[in-house]
């Protein structure tokens, strides 16, 4: 996690890449690179408080709902357009992770998870039993064209853009003095004290950054979908984000992304082979916290380190 | 206690600590004169630690007054207290240890000329010049690359003794700076210290069981017994106590 510069090389080979898959990937290809995509900004969202703050989230969909929902609420309760929809989501999900992260920063290590676990239990009781408001479990439908009625292709490039903007804007704030003192908060908030600096206020400042940015992933996947529902901001999408990120790599800022990619692609083709998918996924979690608790990331490193060293004749 | 000329910089009044029904600190009185390097000796138990914590806002005070330069400061959090002109190091040295050595000392120079939250890479690169030469002067400009958890313990105190002069304090408090040090080792960090210490004009409190390094850096010694000021005085005032080499150099030696 050293302090570098964007290499545009990897971003162009990586749009590259994506695009090729939603032009080639036929029917499903669309829709699974969106699916990743999003995933992937969500995962990284939380990966910014894991790697470089220090701080495990149990609460984290919650953000992710509040960015559905800020969309949903907008454009079905107060008649906006969907363009400025799409602002209020990750506004809505930003100003929460304020007041949250307020409250949940006062704490260090388990007491910090359970709290985000408390907070995003909250939010998600809150979306779904408020029927006049969020349309409690029924959610919140119809309230504009799946994908603005954009052919599924072209939905996916408008995410990748977004996307990419978005975890480009996180590269340098990781890279920037702010990342710095994010990481040093995550690694003895004591010292920053000590150093002059309070740690509440920069790992709250970390909470609202990941907290936009989740929502800003939820506004798209509830666009994508055309609706929102409580589970957005339920226990099953905050353990999506956490299974991702441990299983793309903690330490590393592509966690994140490389776990949305194979977490995504794991639950679209397992269950095609077996019915108990999530058994397959758990095995998988094992295995990588046993053996490269780093994961893919630093399994990637791993190797890489080892080409260096040991060339082969 | 003597009267010097010069307002000090740090006075403690009848400073308190209590931990349940355990009384750390019984009301220690402390006063420093601007630029002297105090060491602050005594027993295991004695409150050293506890009373450094208080000043330092890591431990709030059950009772009494902590003045910096004339103001009270009692109750302020650790990184007011950092920005009014404290530095601290710990009795086990904090540093980030997943960074490099580099980037402990740039981190260190954020936060204390207020860039801490900057989005702009030029502070990095403006700053990376002036850790590059403090590093040089504390000796550890060579491990520069590596990761903090990867140095001697030896040169971990040195860098955090670096990051602490990053923030320019004008008081020290340094617990136990050389515990698990070796002998030249400790005797060359100490030197630096007060070298850097005497150059900056700084203030100088520190914890320490080595008795010859107290006598070699110290202006003056407190020695405290059971959470209070036993005794105070210059190096040879301390050595001719009898009640002190009763309590406290008689141990060990």
């Amino acid at each position: 996690m050293s302090a570098a510069r964007i290499d545009w090389r990897i971003v162009a080979a990586g749009c590259l890449a994506v695009l090729a898959a939603i032009a080639l990937g036929g029917r499903g290809g669309a829709p699974l690179v969106t699916e990743m995509l999003l995933m992937a900004l969500f995962a990284s969202s939380l990966n910014l408080l894991m790697s470089y703050g220090g701080m495990v989230s149990f609460g984290h969909a919650a953000f992710f709902g509040l960015g559905a929902y800020g969309l949903a609420l907008a454009v079905s309760r107060f008649g906006l357009p969907v363009a400025a929809g799409l602002a209020c989501g990750p506004l809505l999900a930003g100003l929460l992770a304020l007041v949250f992260g307020t409250l949940c920063v006062r704490l260090s290590h388990i007491y910090f998870a359970m709290l985000t676990l408390a907070c995003g239990q909250i939010t998600f009781t809150v979306l779904f039993q408020w029927y006049d408001f969020t349309g409690g479990d029924t959610g919140i439908t119809g309230f504009m064209a799946p994908a603005f009625g954009l052919d599924e292709r072209w939905f996916a490039v408008v995410v990748l853009g977004v996307v990419v903007a978005c975890l480009l804007a996180l590269w340098r704030v990781v890279n920037a003095p702010l990342g710095i003192t994010i990481r040093s908060v995550g690694e003895d908030p004591e010292r920053v004290s000590a150093s002059g600096l309070n740690p509440r206020r920069v790992q709250l400042t970390a909470f609202v950054i990941a907290g936009t940015l989740a929502g800003v992933a939820g506004s798209l996947f509830a666009a994508l979908q055309g609706n929102a529902f409580p589970d957005y901001a339920g226990l099953g999408f905050t353990l999506d984000s956490l299974i991702m990120v441990v299983l793309g790599g903690l330490r590393s800022f592509g966690g994140g992304l490389y776990g949305a990619v194979i977490y995504v692609l794991l639950r679209n083709y397992v269950p095609l082979l077996v019915t108990e998918w999530e058994l397959v996924i758990g095995v998988i979690l094992l295995l990588v916290v046993l053996w490269s608790p780093e994961g893919f990331a630093g399994g990637l490193q791993r190797i890489g380190r080892r080409l260096r060293s040991e060339p082969r004749p | 206690m003597t009267a010097t000329a010069g307002r000090p910089i740090l006075e403690a009044e009848g400073v308190a600590r209590q931990f349940g029904r355990f009384v750390a600190l019984g009301g220690v009185d402390l006063a420093l004169e601007a630029g002297e390097k105090r060491a602050l000796i005594g027993p295991n138990g004695a409150g050293k630690s506890t009373f450094i914590n208080v000043v330092g806002g890591q431990l709030a005070a059950s009772a009494g007054t902590i003045r910096l330069d004339g103001r009270d400061v009692t109750g302020l959090q650790p990184h007011q207290l950092a920005r009014s002109g404290l530095g601290r190091t710990f009795q086990i040295s904090r540093t980030y240890r997943q960074m490099s050595v580099r980037e402990n000392l740039v981190a260190a120079y954020l936060v204390a000329r207020g860039h801490g939250y900057s989005l702009s890479r030029g502070r990095l690169r403006a700053l990376a010049a002036e850790a590059e030469a403090l590093l040089e002067r504390v000796g550890i400009a060579g491990l520069a690359e590596r990761p903090a958890d990867d140095i001697s313990h030896g040169d971990r105190k040195r860098l955090e003794f670096a990051m602490v002069l990053a923030g320019e304090p004008r008081l020290l408090l340094l617990d136990e700076p050389t515990a698990g040090m070796g002998l030249k080792e400790r005797h060359e960090l100490m030197d630096l210290v007060a070298e850097e210490a005497s150059g900056r004009g700084l203030t100088l409190l520190f914890v320490e069981h080595d008795i010859d390094v107290v006598f070699r850096i110290a202006d003056r010694i407190t020695v405290m017994a059971r959470g209070q000021v036993f005794a105070e005085g210059t190096a040879d005032e301390i050595a001719a106590d009898r009640e002190v080499q009763r309590i406290y150099l008689g141990e060990g030696h």
